[in-house]
């Protein structure tokens, strides 16, 4: 019924074989991903002299803004693990967690937005969004080399669905990145948070997810040698 | 036993990351049965079971790279066979909704108009796969998809069930996905 016969695709892929480079560890690829987070985060501080405040005081005594913090940090961990462990067959466990732990850190991270929202002052529209704008923006361009590791991680795997692996990379990049921006923007209006700082993983992995399939499909035939 | 063939298997797969082609076409032989009992026994529809087989050696293929040596190879190996047997579960599940929803809006009820000439303007891909059907499959879905008849019709016209035209015309659009996936797969060279 399928036009060629099982033995038939089977000469068929051993005359298209050529060499492959196993997939790294995992741990090697969360590595790479963090560290390329970390330069790209060290060198913006460098150049725009704006470092985080976690040396601040001030900063960790806003309950609110820590708690967006550690989601955000949930949401990256969660996400890069399970975007990686989405690339190794049998790792399916671990992915699943991972999801588990990015999507609760994603509701909580909408649960302080909205809280923030409901006690935060008055924000001019305009300046709502271009502050809001600015810090998403700030955050995605953050977040680009760890995307792009993970997606080379992703390349050289196997993920059963390559779109719900990269949007999974891209919300945990652009946490990465929210992390950042989160800890380095000193506005505090309730819609700023929800938009520019909560919402950034979703919004990016949405936005991010068919680029990125596409960018680890090339690199995965590239990688295959055809 | 099992042990044995697990050591072989892990062999012959990171030779075949090298690029060893014997080692890769034992591996893949010896995978084949393996395969088709693994499959069959996971699967609602025994007629598919080739399908996926096929489609697990394309995995294999596509994602060797995920393999690492010192990993066992079977977990790897069934952790690819499962997902080609979700896929296509669910594949079979949401088709079979689609025929229900067709029929459920009348799309299978027979029709009073008279019925147009085939417009064959079909891609030349789309008529090699045709072609290629057995000529049951090929006129259940020429009645159907080119001439317009309902399920009811056309299975009068050519004197079978309902059930059984719709088994045939299923049949036909699984090898014809196959038959163009695999021209897009040799045309991707892999």
């Amino acid at each position: 019924m399928t036009g060629r016969s099982t033995e038939d695709l089977v000469q068929q892929l051993v005359r298209n074989l050529a060499p492959v480079k196993p997939i790294a560890r995992l741990r090697v690829g969360a590595a790479a991903v963090v560290a390329l987070w970390l330069a790209a985060a060290v060198a913006t501080a460098w150049t725009s002299g704006a470092w985080p405040r976690f040396g601040d005081a001030a900063f960790w005594s806003d309950p609110l803004g820590v708690a967006i913090l550690f989601g955000l940090v949930a949401v990256a961990v969660g996400a890069v693990v399970s975007a990686l462990a989405d690339a190794v067959p049998g790792r399916e466990p671990l992915a699943g967690a991972g999801r588990l732990v990015a999507g609760a850190a994603a509701v909580w991270l909408i649960g302080c937005g909205l809280w923030a929202v409901g006690g935060g002052g008055r924000e001019s529209a305009a300046s709502l969004v271009a502050a809001s704008a600015s810090c998403l923006a700030h955050a995605v361009v953050l977040a680009i080399p760890a995307a792009l590791a993970a997606s080379l991680y992703l390349s050289r795997g196997a993920p059963q669905h390559r779109l719900i692996a990269s949007g999974v990379a891209a919300t945990g990049a652009a946490a990465l990145g929210a992390l950042v921006v989160h800890a380095t923007c000193n506005l505090t209006g309730g819609f700023h948070l929800l938009l520019g700082h909560c919402l950034t993983p979703i919004f990016a992995g949405l936005l991010f997810a068919l680029p990125l399939a596409g960018l680890i499909q090339r690199w995965s035939r590239t990688a295959l040698g055809s | 036993m099992g042990d044995e063939r697990e050591a072989r298997w892990r062999i012959w797969m990171v030779a075949a990351q090298a690029g060893e082609t014997p080692a890769y076409e034992k591996l893949l032989a010896e995978l084949i049965p393996y395969l088709r009992r693994f499959v069959r026994r996971r699967l609602l529809n025994p007629a598919a079971a080739e399908d996926v087989v096929q489609n697990i050696l394309i995995s294999i293929h596509r994602g060797r790279g995920s393999y690492r040596a010192e990993r066992r190879f079977t977990p790897w190996l069934h952790a690819i066979s499962r997902n080609a047997v979700i896929d296509q579960t669910r594949q079979q599940s949401r088709r079979s909704r689609r025929e229900i929803s067709l029929e459920a809006d009348g799309v299978a009820e027979p029709s009073t108009d008279p019925v147009e000439p085939p417009s064959r303007d079909l891609s030349p891909e789309l008529e090699d796969a045709l072609s290629a059907l057995p000529d049951a499959q090929r006129e259940a879905v020429e009645l159907i998809h080119l001439h317009g008849y309902s399920i009811a019709e056309a299975a009068e016209r050519v004197g079978a069930t309902k059930a059984a035209l719709k088994v045939r015309a299923h049949r036909g659009y699984r090898a014809m996905r196959a038959h163009i996936e695999a021209l897009q797969f040799e045309e991707s060279g892999e």
